[in-house]
């Protein structure tokens, strides 16, 4: 394989001698370094040969003193396909003025793609990017990444960490967002507990301050659970910095609608597909399908950057438009196909709006009536509460009295 | 009658290629590489002839091809010459024996 490609490169030719002493003329050229391979005797006179282009070239000389004819069966090769393409100028040029343009397009930044954040933040490092002068279609040298990582960081508040990576022609931006810390007390200021949601006290452990509430205690949102001030028994007052775990029995109900009948898409099969180019700002059209190609249909778009390797990627789209034609139908849910959608849509909330609650149990209902089913679920969950906040004033002032 | 004088028997002379087998021994090289003798690597499917001295017979049946000292006959069935050059020499085919003719 390795041989046949490099001999292709080279370049080969097939030759038929005849003669009398072909095995003379062979030794002949063997001793003169005209190497030759696959050699088939096709007649007592007559054998087939294939020799390189170079080595071909010497056979002549030979032949004359074997008395042998050499004729050519076949040649192929990279020389000889040169050797026809050579004349024709235009294509010489166009394949200079391609190898330029791809030269040319390597020396530009393409892509500017963003990751490691949500879209927010991929939007915001983008127009940043864009105003420290990371763009597409801007010149790689002109491109300083530590420069644009800076400014990323120094105008926004946003980004934990930002690194800017040019590879080829591609500048990647990797950027975390900063996630917003509570905002937290100092050790060496007093402060109480407060309840920051209702329910009954399952359990509290307090590690400093003064318990105002106990296990079995209802409380609601804004109670203090842990006072910070504290009487001494020489009735001095004093405050601390209060401390402690509760956990608190909570009930939540949640609640859900949907309609009994909802419109659905049949596909019809059938569907059309328009790509073009997209260039810059400018689109060319590849193939051509009206505006309007059928009464109802879904557009399915992809966009393809095209590259030239992994990190060289060409100013260049491909957009692939797909129309898939459907027919509308109402279809009417079951109130068993409601009933699953509608608790897995609850699950799905009740992991969204309470991630750390530890359910202890839940009850699904579901109404189903025309036009719509509601249904509710409410769970019984058991959660860490308490929050802390400065030493109000109400509680002060309560101690205050009772020292008078 | 005059006697004649006893001579001793002069050792035969080395010749330089018994010279240079024995220094290859010493040296513990290959002699083949140093006398330029034939060296051959067969399968029944192909044979590969190191040093050889060119051609003297190529038929579909039988190849001969000379080498020092010796002539090597390759028998077989659809015998070709894959490639040749200056040094070696590859045939292809269903070989049925390999025979050394010393000349």
């Amino acid at each position: 394989m390795l041989l046949g490609l490099i001999n292709y490169v080279r370049g080969w030719v097939r030759v038929e001698i005849r003669g009398a002493a072909i095995e003379r003329f062979l030794n002949l050229c063997a001793q003169n370094d005209i190497a030759f391979w696959d050699v088939r005797r096709l007649a007592p006179d007559v054998v087939q040969a294939t020799v390189h282009i170079q080595g071909f070239r010497q056979l002549r000389h030979f032949t004359r003193r074997m008395m042998c004819s050499v004729h050519i069966v076949k040649k192929r090769g990279v020389p000889f396909y040169t050797h026809r393409l050579l004349p024709r100028v235009a294509l010489w040029g166009g394949a200079l003025v391609c190898a330029g343009a791809l030269l040319a397009a390597t020396r530009f930044l393409w892509v500017v793609d963003v990751t490691g954040c949500d879209h927010t933040l991929q939007a915001e490092a983008l127009r940043l990017a864009e105003e420290a002068g990371l763009r597409p279609g801007v010149g790689k040298n002109k491109v300083d990444s530590e420069e644009v990582r800076s400014y990323i960081m120094t105008n926004s508040d946003n980004f934990s960490f930002v690194a800017v990576n040019i590879n080829g022609s591609q500048a990647q931006i990797l950027a975390y967002g900063r996630k917003e810390t509570p905002e937290m007390v100092p050790v060496d200021e007093p402060c109480d507990v407060v309840a920051d949601k209702d329910g009954i006290i399952e359990s509290i452990q307090i590690k400093a301050g003064l318990g105002m509430k106990q296990a079995g205690d209802t409380v609601v949102q804004g109670d203090i659970l842990v006072t910070g001030t504290m009487v001494s028994a020489l009735e001095e007052v004093y405050e601390v910095h209060a401390m402690a775990d509760v956990t608190l029995r909570t009930w939540h109900t949640l609640e859900q609608v949907m309609p009994t009948t909802v419109q659905t898409k049949v596909p019809t099969g059938r569907e059309k597909v328009r790509r073009f180019l997209v260039i810059g700002s400018r689109r060319i059209q590849l193939s051509f399908v009206e505006k309007e190609p059928f009464p109802c249909y879904d557009i399915i778009m992809e966009e393809k950057q095209l590259k030239l390797t992994e990190n060289t990627p060409l100013p260049v789209k491909l957009v692939t438009e797909r129309y898939v034609e459907y027919t509308p139908k109402d279809y009417v849910v079951t109130q068993e196909t409601a009933e699953k959608v509608m608790e897995q849509r609850l699950e799905e909330l009740l992991e969204l709006t309470l991630p750390e609650a530890q359910v202890e149990s839940r009850q699904f209902q579901c109404q189903y009536e025309v036009p719509f089913a509601r249904s509710s679920l409410q769970v019984e969950c058991r959660e860490q509460a308490g929050v802390l906040q400065e030493v109000s004033g109400i509680s002060r002032k309560t101690t205050e009295e009772g020292n008078d | 009658m005059k006697k004649k004088k006893w001579k001793k028997p002069r050792p035969r002379q080395e010749s330089l290629r018994e010279c240079l087998a024995r220094a290859a021994e010493e040296l513990e090289l290959s002699a083949s590489t140093v006398l330029d003798i034939p060296e051959l690597e067969c399968s029944p499917r192909e044979v590969l002839l190191e040093r050889h001295h060119g051609v003297l017979e190529y038929t579909d049946e039988r190849i001969r091809v000379a080498a020092r000292d010796v002539t090597v006959e390759i028998r077989g069935m659809e015998l070709r010459l894959g490639a040749m050059s200056q040094g070696a020499l590859h045939i292809r085919g269903q070989v049925a024996a390999v025979e050394f003719i010393r000349s």
